[in-house]
This record gives structure tokens, sequence and C-alpha cells, in this order.
């Protein structure tokens, strides 16, 4: 299987993936720098909580002395005037109360004080609130009475009908009981309650008035009276008369016990003094809490949507440059940061918008006088709310707690824009950074791929020196190996000259001992010898004829490649050539075939006759050399395109495989060596082929098609007429 | 009787040569550089001398030999004899005024025909020319006697070999001869390389004289031929 090959570039890309890492490391980092800013987010929440409470430390008289002292509150019987939104109209109806589950007490079963029948289910309830609004306590009862009993109009006893009794204590601290018992529907006053049973006789509360209205379900009782009158205590007695006949209160149901000033149920209504100091904390942004000992709302102050920690001045909505960066980080990168990054929720829902009594572990901590924070999540689970809590001392006893609470919004909003800062300069390092190194990596791919074409153009296939190896100038290690490589290719060359000199060089070496050899027997052969020694001498005559024609032929080619360099190429017709030689080879070796085909068009090319003979003359020794006297040895002329093509084919042996291209190289030859009386040095072909160099054309030397023999092909280029 | 003058480095092939030329009856000295020759030369003139190029440390120290030598003599008869087989030494020796220039591998008997022709044609020129020693083709005079070869009256130069080559085309004029009888006719063994050398100076010393000289015919897978142009002939 081939191996897959990874380029130099891909590798870059791959390593510089490595800078991913970095956007990582960046996110770390605005993760410590969050916490880091939380932190002091919640130190300066306590400093806030803290702040306040000093103010408030010692200040008994904005608490309610009362209620903060009892050990117990307990929901239903002491009161909690809910600050009001909006004015209420009083007509009997309900909706612009805009109360909640929680603030609506429903008194049944167990605030039942008083039942005729004990053995039957009460059938009596009602639902409560009361609320503050404009100087007014505002209050209602939403009775479920099947059988309403109204005061017979001349009856001027109060008490033989559904009537409510409000107790309550003075700002002087004095008990007050007042009653309203109506004969029909419609507005009414309280009267003062005193020891005389006659309704005429009692003094009329007109600073007490409402509306009685009649329901599907029973009644509503809807009325007000000015928070001058009232104390820190307060209770309501529904008594109801269920039939009209006997007229005997059957059931009473109270909020507390409203015959006694010491078991009245106290009223919390939310001390304005309090809430002025606490509107002065407001441009903390926080949202700000202060709470009694019972967890009860005694002020608060701000906004939980708009405390996000931060200072909105220095949030400017920046809007991004029209550019292509600017579009980029618009339409690319804002949605992929958007779908990375939790964006701080616009709206969430915060479950304590209008508590009254926070009651959680952590206020609970907090009332047992320890500093306290804590994070938890909106109800929604979008955002995160950090609470601080601080509690008023009065003497050694906590009096209350200012809790103040922020959302983490804008941390996380400044967490986002550090981050998405961060981002985008990481992004454009890391862009420009692998755009860089991969410019730098191309170019160095690029000059080593120059490098090995020109590595591989340098030698052919035959391995000789084919084009010569220009150096890089450039100073780097690409440029030191170039120019090694160039003096690699330099110094093979002239090994490779060398080599090619070896023979002729071997052969004018040699010519002198041959020469002494030669003259030395030639000597002996003069003197007078017996038949023996002649026959000796004989013999090394001949060993040394040979050895001659060895060295001559060995020199042969040096004194062809000398010989190119001063002849002169004339026109030759390349047919006449050929046939006048064709004709001479009949001469010269009658005892073998030779069949020319020519064109009968003349081929003329630009060439030095004498060459040419001399490579056609190698050619057809070849040829004569594998093949048997019996078979014809074919020489055909052809023309192909703008190259005349001679082939001369022989019937014989065939090439041993991936021989036929080192065939034509020097000292290669592949005889089988039965042919001993001639030498035999492999140059003959070398010679054809720089003869076929010299003439600009080439030379292969292959298997016939039909494997019957060889073929020796020659291209020489035509003159173009 | 004659004396010859070896000038070789190698010792072994000096002697030899000496020997085999003392056994013909010549009288030899024998010098192992150019220094000593010519020192002997300036006393005494050889009536031949042989000579091989590269002496002792001088790679060209024959051909300031042969220059030397020239300038005391003209007329004395200069064979190179040389491992070096390449034209342009060939050319270099010749310029300087040798009458051959031959390759060491020659055999002694090759040497000794051209050594007797040589002062043969010293002793012919001095004495009148034998009117049957004349060969005439064409424009083409040879005289055999001095080895000597006019063209249109002019004398031109030819080394021994050359002069052989020349001899045996035009006496057998229209007459393919291979290059294997001109090495016979010239006595010596070389390959086909060489002759096509021979032929090429040959053609083109006559060329110098007549640019119009076309005697000369290859034909190509056999060898040469001499015709005698019509325009010559008339």
């Amino acid at each position: 299987m081939k191996k897959r090959r990874i380029g130099l570039r891909a590798k870059i890309i791959l390593l510089s993936s490595s800078l991913l890492i970095l956007p990582w490391l960046g996110y770390q980092y605005v993760w410590e720098m969050e916490n880091f800013l939380r932190q002091g987010q919640e130190q300066s929440l306590i400093g806030t909580t803290r702040a306040l409470a000093s103010v408030l430390h010692e200040r008994t008289e904005l608490f309610n002395e009362q209620a903060s002292f009892l050990d117990d509150v307990d929901s239903g019987k002491d009161l909690y005037a809910y600050d009001l939104k909006q004015a209420i109209n009083l007509d009997g109806l309900l909706s612009d109360w805009h109360r909640s589950a929680y603030q609506d007490v429903f008194y049944g079963q167990d605030y039942v004080r008083f039942q005729s029948d004990k053995n039957s289910p009460n059938p009596i309830s009602f639902n409560h609130m009361v609320g503050k609004y404009n100087g007014y306590l505002y209050a209602y009862l939403q009775v479920n009475d099947k059988s309403p009993v109204f005061r017979e109009s001349d009856s001027s006893i109060p008490e033989q009908n559904d009537h409510l009794i409000i107790a309550l204590s003075t700002p002087q601290g004095f008990f007050q009981r007042y009653l309203i018992a109506v004969d029909k529907e419609g507005w009414f006053n309280a009267y003062l309650m005193s020891d005389s049973d006659n309704i005429n006789q009692l003094q009329r509360e007109k600073r007490i008035q409402g509306f009685w209205k009649l329901t599907a379900t029973g009644y509503t009782i809807e009325f007000r009276l000015p928070l001058t009158m009232l104390g820190n205590k307060l209770g309501f007695s529904l008594h109801s008369v269920s039939d009209p006949k006997t007229r005997r209160v059957d059931n009473i149901i109270a909020t507390s016990n409203t015959l006694n000033l010491a078991q009245l149920g106290t009223v919390l209504v939310p001390s304005p003094e309090i809430e002025h100091i606490v509107q002065g904390m407001s441009h903390s942004k926080s949202r700000i809490w202060v709470v009694d000992r019972h967890q009860r709302v005694i002020a608060k102050s701000g906004n939980i949507h708009q405390a996000d920690g931060v200072w909105t001045g220095t949030q400017d909505q920046e809007n991004p440059p029209d550019s292509l960066w600017g579009k980029l980080q618009t339409q690319l990168l804002a949605p992929l940061y958007d779908l990375v990054l939790s964006q701080p929720p616009a709206e969430f829902i915060d479950e304590l918008q209008d508590a009254t009594r926070l009651n959680s572990s952590f206020i609970k901590r907090a009332l047992e006088g320890q500093l306290q924070s804590s994070w938890r999540f909106s109800k929604d689970n979008k955002a995160i709310i950090l609470s601080a809590a601080h509690p008023i001392m009065l003497g050694p006893q906590v009096m209350g707690i200012v809790v103040a609470e922020e959302t983490t919004n804008g941390i996380r909003m400044l967490r986002n824009k550090a981050l998405e800062k961060l981002f985008n300069v990481l992004i454009s390092i890391i862009f420009v950074a692998t755009l860089l190194l991969f410019i730098f990596t191309s170019n160095i791919a690029r000059r080593i791929r120059k490098l090995r074409d020109q590595a591989n153009k340098a030698i052919d296939d035959q391995g000789r020196i084919s084009a010569s190896f220009i150096p890089s100038s450039s100073s780097d290690e690409i440029g030191d190996l170039s120019r090694s490589l160039s003096d690699m290719v330099t110094r093979l060359g002239q090994y490779h000259h060398y080599l090619e000199q070896l023979s002729s060089r071997l052969s004018h070496e040699l010519r002198t001992p041959v020469a002494v050899v030669r003259s030395s027997l030639e000597n002996l052969s003069l003197l007078p010898q017996n038949d023996d020694n002649k026959k000796y001498i004989e013999r090394s005559l001949q060993g040394i004829n040979r050895l001659n024609r060895i060295l001559t032929s060995m020199s042969e080619a040096t004194r062809i490649e000398q010989s190119l360099q001063d002849n002169e190429k004339q026109t030759i017709i390349l047919n006449d050539l050929l046939s006048s030689c064709v004709q001479g080879y009949q001469m010269t070796y009658s005892n073998f075939d030779f069949q020319l085909t020519s064109l009968s068009r003349p081929l003329t090319v630009d060439a030095d006759p004498d060459l040419i003979v001399q490579l056609l003359d190698k050619l057809i020794a070849n040829a004569m050399e594998f093949s048997a006297p019996q078979d014809a040895i074919e020489i055909t002329l052809t023309a192909q395109a703008d190259f005349a093509l001679l082939v001369v084919s022989n019937v014989g042996p065939l090439l041993p495989e991936n021989m036929a291209d080192q065939l034509l190289n020097s000292m290669v030859s592949v005889r089988s060596g039965n042919t001993q009386d001639k030498v035999h040095l492999g140059l003959g072909l070398f010679i054809a082929k720089m003869i076929c160099e010299f003439h600009l054309g080439d030379i292969k030397i292959h298997n016939r098609r039909d494997h019957l023999g060889v073929e020796g092909m020659v291209r020489l280029p035509l003159i173009k007429s | 009787m004659k004396r010859i003058a070896i000038v070789e480095d190698e010792k072994s092939i000096r002697e030899n040569y000496a020997d085999l030329m003392k056994k013909h009856g010549y009288q030899v000295n024998t010098y192992a550089d150019r220094l000593t020759a010519i020192a002997a030369f300036e006393i005494a003139l050889p009536d031949l001398a042989i000579i091989d190029i590269g002496l002792g440390n001088e790679y060209d120290g024959g051909f300031l030999l042969c220059q030397a030598l020239r300038q005391l003599s003209l007329s004395v008869p200069i064979i190179f004899l040389t491992a070096r087989d390449n034209d342009f030494d060939t050319i270099s020796g010749l310029r300087l005024g040798a009458d051959d220039y031959l390759s060491k591998d020659i055999g002694l008997e090759h040497l000794m025909v051209r050594i007797s022709a040589l002062f043969r044609r010293v002793d012919l020129l001095q004495k009148p020319t034998d009117h049957s020693s004349i060969l005439e083709r064409g424009c083409l005079t040879i005289d055999n006697d001095k080895m000597q070869i006019f063209w249109a009256k002019q004398l031109l130069d030819f080394t021994v070999t050359e002069f052989w080559i020349v001899h045996a085309l035009a006496s057998r004029a229209g007459i393919v001869r291979s290059r294997q009888q001109l090495m016979q006719d010239a006595s010596m063994v070389v390959d086909d390389n060489t002759i096509t050398s021979h032929i090429k100076r040959i053609r083109k010393k006559f060329l110098s004289v007549d640019a119009h000289f076309n005697e000369i015919t290859a034909v190509y897978g056999m060898g040469y031929r001499w015709d005698i142009s019509q325009a010559e002939n008339s």
C-alpha cells in the first residue's frame, strides 16, 4: 500500500492548530478574572449592606417595637401592609388590588374563634389582605358565606347580624375597637365600639370608610383607615349570623384575639423613614431590603433587573465599524460567540419581586448575627443573583438585617466583552501567524521542490550528468544544500568524465609497455631461433597484436569525440549514402544478406557523412554479430515527422530485460562469449550514440515486436525544405 | 653508414629500437632527454631522427627538439614516434616539419620500411629524376623516387604515410580502394578512423592549392576512389 504523503504545508497547518490552545488559555484567564470580579462584587455588596446597617444600628424608633420584640410571628395573626402600587377604589371589586396568592391570606377553619354547632364543618371563611397607599391602610375581606345577614334597618342592635370588628392600637398605645355592620350593600362607616349596645349611641368613625358588596359566594368588605389612627397592632374579627330568624352569632373567625390588646396581632406597615434611608442608598444600583427579625420586609428599594453590579455609564454600546472587519464581526463572529458565551439575560423571573417575607436559610443565618453572602440562580435559571446580608443590631440583639442583591449580569457582560475582544485578537493572531507560516513553508517547499527537480534533471536515466546544477545564492540551509548538491554534481561530473576518459588514458598508458614487449619480441624474432622458440614468439606476437587492437578500440571513442569537435556537417542525401553503404557491406561481408528498404523521396540531413557511415558500421557490426548468416539483416529508412528513421533489424537472441538503455553506455556488452576472436569492449554502440547525439538525433536498441530479434533505431532530424 | 638518433625516455624501447636498427645496418645514437640530444645534434647532425613527444618531465619536449633540429637542418628526416594518438598532437607534430608521425604500436617492420623510404628519398633528391618513376593523373604528378607530389606543377608537402595513400589511390585511378587496402599500401596497422583522418588531411592539402579539388571520392561502406576530373584532363 502506498504511504500517504503529507506535505510540509499540511504539516505546518496541523502544527499551527496548536495555536488554538491560546483561546482556551485566554478563556481560562478571563474565567479567573470573572471569579475575581465576582469576589469583588461580593465584597462591595457586603460593604453596601454594612454601610446601610451602620446607619440603622441602634435606631429603635425605626422598628416596629411590638413585633420586633416578639419571639414569633404568625403570618395569619400578624399582618403586613403591602405597599400598593395604585389607588384603590372602594367599590367591593378587588380587581384593582393586583394581589398575588401569597399576599392574599386565607382564614378558614384554623382561625375559628367560636362556632355554635361544633359538629358541623365551619361554613364561613374569608380571604384577607391589607395594603398601604398614600397614607391610608386599605383592607378587604372576601367572605364566603352562603347566607349573608344584614342588620335590620330598624334594629339598633348592631351584633345580631354579620359584622366585622376591627381592633387596633392607636399610635399612643390605646386599645380601640370598631364595628362595621351594615343594613344593605353600599358605603359604610365604622362605629367606635363602647359598652352601649345601641348602635345609635355608638360614635360613628368617619375616618374608617368602606364598601360592602354582595357576591355570588358571600360578600366583600373593602375599607380603609388613615395610618395616623394606627399603632402597631391590628386585628379583624368577622362575626357571622347564619339564621336570620334567631339572629344569633354562629361563627367567629378572627385574625387574632380582638378583645385583648396584649393578644392582638401586630401589623407591620413598612416604615417610610427606613425606606427614606434606603432610598438614599438606591444609587448603589443594588436591590436593598431591610428585613425585621421575623424576616418581614420593612423597606426595600431598587430593582433587581437593573442591579447588575456595574456602572451602566461605562457600557457604551459601541457600534461595530462599517468595515470588512466590522461586518465579519457582526455577521460571522457575533453569532459564534453567542453560541459559546452565555449572554446575560435581559429578562428573568424574580420570585422575590413583591416579597414581604424573605425566608431562606441564608436570611436565617444572617438573623443569627452573621454576615452572609450567597449566590443563587434566579427561578428560571437564567441569571445568577448575588445576595449579601448584614445584621442590624440593637444592643446585643439582632433587630433586622439589611439584604442587598445584585445580578452578575454586569460581570458577565464584562467577561463576554473581554472574551470577545480576546478572541478577536487571538483569531487575528492565529490567522496571521498561520498565514505567515504557510507562506514561509510554501516558500521552503517550493525551494525544496525546485532543488529536487534540479537534482532529478541533473542525472539522466543512465546515470550520466545531463545538466549542470545551478547553485542557489541563498545563505540559509537550503542554499547550503543546493550548493553542496551542485558541488556533488560537479564532482560526479568530473568523475564521470574521468571514467569516460579512462579507457583512452588506459590505452595511452598501456601503449608504452606494449611497445616494449612488441619491440623486444620483434628483436627476438630476428635472432636465429629454433622451431620451438619461433612458435612461442609467433604466439606472443599474436597476443600483442590483439592487445594492440584492444588499445586502439579503447581510444576510439575519445578520438571520435575529438574529431566531432572539428567536423564539418554538410547536406547529404541519406538514401544515397545508405544504398552505397549497403552495397559495400554486401561486397565486404558476402556471406550475409542485407536487405535495404528505402523511401523513394530523398531524405536530406545535415550531417558529417563519415560519421554517419561510422554510425552505420557500428549498427551493422552489431547486427551481424548477433545474427546467423542465412538470416537477412533488414535496413529500413523511413520518415517520421521531422525525423529520418533508420532501423537496422536482425534475427537473433533477444536483449535481456532492462538492459536496453545501458547498452548504449561505455563498456557495456551483453555478448554470450562465443566469439572470442574479436575485441568486445562495448564501445561500439556508445560511439553510435555519441554520433547520434552530435547530429541532434537519438538511438534506441530494443527487441523486435515479433520477438525474433533486436532492432537498432536511429532518428536524425531532417532538413526542412 | 647512416646514423639514426633515437630520442626516447623509455630505456627498453630505446634500446630495442637501437638494437633492431643496428641489425639493419644503421649506426644508432640514443638519447634519453632533450638537452643531451640537442647538445649532440649541435656537434654532429644525424641522418634521421626518431623522437618521442613526451620526454621525461617535458610534456612537449619532442616538439621543442623537432623545432631545434629543423633550425639546424631543413633536410634531416624527422619521425615522431609516440604513444599519443590524437589528431591534435599529430597535426602539431606535422606542422613542425616532421616527415612522419607514428604510433608506438606500429610494427618494427613498418617502421623500418618508412626509415628506408626516407633514406632513399634523401639519396634520390640529389639525383635527376628518372622518368619511369613519374606518375601523372590529370593535374597530379607523383615523383615516386623523391616521394614528391605536385598538383598543377606545385609541390605539396606530404608525410610518408600520406604519400603512400595518395600514391595507392592515384596509381589505380577510378578503382575503389578499401581502408584495409590503404593500410597495407601505407604500411600501417590503424583503425578505420585514422584512415579517415588521413584522407581528410590529404584533401585539405590539395584544397589549399586548388579550391576546386574534387579527385578523392568517398564510396561509403567501401573505401575511397581517385577520380580524374574531365576539366583537368582537357
